[in-house]
């Protein structure tokens, strides 16, 4: 059966819920793009943030009848991302703790390398990978994705001012980073 | 962080009462340096959204895939494991029966089905009960 006919969320998971997986199809290519920020912001652009994006939706597949809807499933399906990715960034911490800490260029080679990109984004991104995973995931949320103040608080489960305070450090921590790239572009 | 900046950073993320506003503004009208401090977190902000990310191409069809795959599995391990708990059952049964019937026949020197499951076997005169063949009688 097509899903071409069927436009909200709601729907499509009731449809899901009812065995007919190829609406399933329709709802990942609906919250993709999204996801794909979330994780690639935290991740950068690897094959671990392919991984933890099916990760996502499987995950989010498997609990679908305990979704009851009180959050947004935009707010849902990010949240899952975000705890997959900090989980990912700690089995990463263990990795490096037991063998030899990560050198420039596989440093870089995790960084976002979209060849659209200006300059500044890509700097900004490489900036991002370096954060601490509890500052990283409040501007990833915030700056990255787009999410409210509150709304990062609700994701991350965090209380509003420890959210502000995170996001006001990570910035001066980027832009302590980001110092020797700032040109005179930047200023005027 | 001096005051001035933490207003400044709060700024781009909550709306500051009339007070802080206005000393916000009065120091950016101020401080060179503030103000340019200002344009790179602005700067900095609208440079750090990702449009174009996406994972790699047929990323739904490749879940939709691994969920068919994994549903599948999970009813293969359901129905193997019915059919391990049966067939072990089964095997302990058989085991008891051959057992019973070996040691039976060792002992008792025949092998009825009866033997075999240790009941008494009943003559016919024990079968039909003379007392009550006799009531049958008088009744009839």
């Amino acid at each position: 059966m097509k899903t071409a006919h069927i436009t909200s969320d709601q729907q499509l998971l009731a449809a899901v819920k009812n065995g007919r997986i190829d609406a399933y199809t329709e709802f990942v290519h609906r919250y993709e793009k999204r996801i794909a920020a979330t994780v690639i912001g935290m991740l950068g652009d690897c094959p671990e943030a392919d991984d933890v994006g099916q990760e996502t939706f499987i995950r989010f597949y498997n609990s679908i009848n305990n979704f009851r809807g009180q959050s947004s499933v935009a707010t849902y399906l990010t949240r899952i991302a975000i705890n997959l990715s900090l989980n990912e960034l700690k089995r990463r911490k263990r990795h490096a703790a037991r063998s030899a800490p990560l050198s420039h260029a596989a440093r870089e080679s995790i960084a976002p390398p979209q060849n659209d990109m200006t300059d500044m984004s890509r700097h900004i991104h490489r900036a991002i990978q370096q954060l601490d995973a509890k500052f990283r995931a409040v501007v990833v949320l915030r700056l990255v994705d787009g999410y409210s103040t509150k709304e990062t608080a609700k994701i991350l489960k965090l209380p509003l001012g420890t959210v502000l305070s995170r996001l006001a450090r990570a910035q001066d921590k980027l832009k302590q980073m980001l110092a020797p790239y700032w040109g005179e572009d930047y200023d005027s | 962080m001096t005051r001035n900046r933490k207003l400044l950073y709060r700024s781009f993320d909550e709306k500051l009462n009339a007070d802080e506003q206005q000393t916000l503004t009065r120091a950016l009208k101020s401080s060179a340096d503030l103000r340019r401090e200002k344009r790179r977190l602005g700067n900095m902000r609208e440079s750090a959204p990702l449009p174009k990310a996406s994972f790699k191409p047929l990323f739904a069809e490749r879940i939709v895939s691994a969920i068919k795959r994994n549903n599948a599995r999970a009813q293969q391990d359901f129905f193997g494991a019915l059919n391990y708990m049966f067939r072990r059952f089964a095997l302990v049964g058989a085991i008891a029966v051959v057992v019973l019937s070996s040691f039976t026949v060792l002992h008792k020197n025949h092998a009825t089905s009866i033997a075999d499951y240790a009941m008494t076997q009943m003559t016919i005169d024990e079968l039909v009960d003379p007392t009550m063949t006799t009531s049958l009688e008088d009744i009839l």
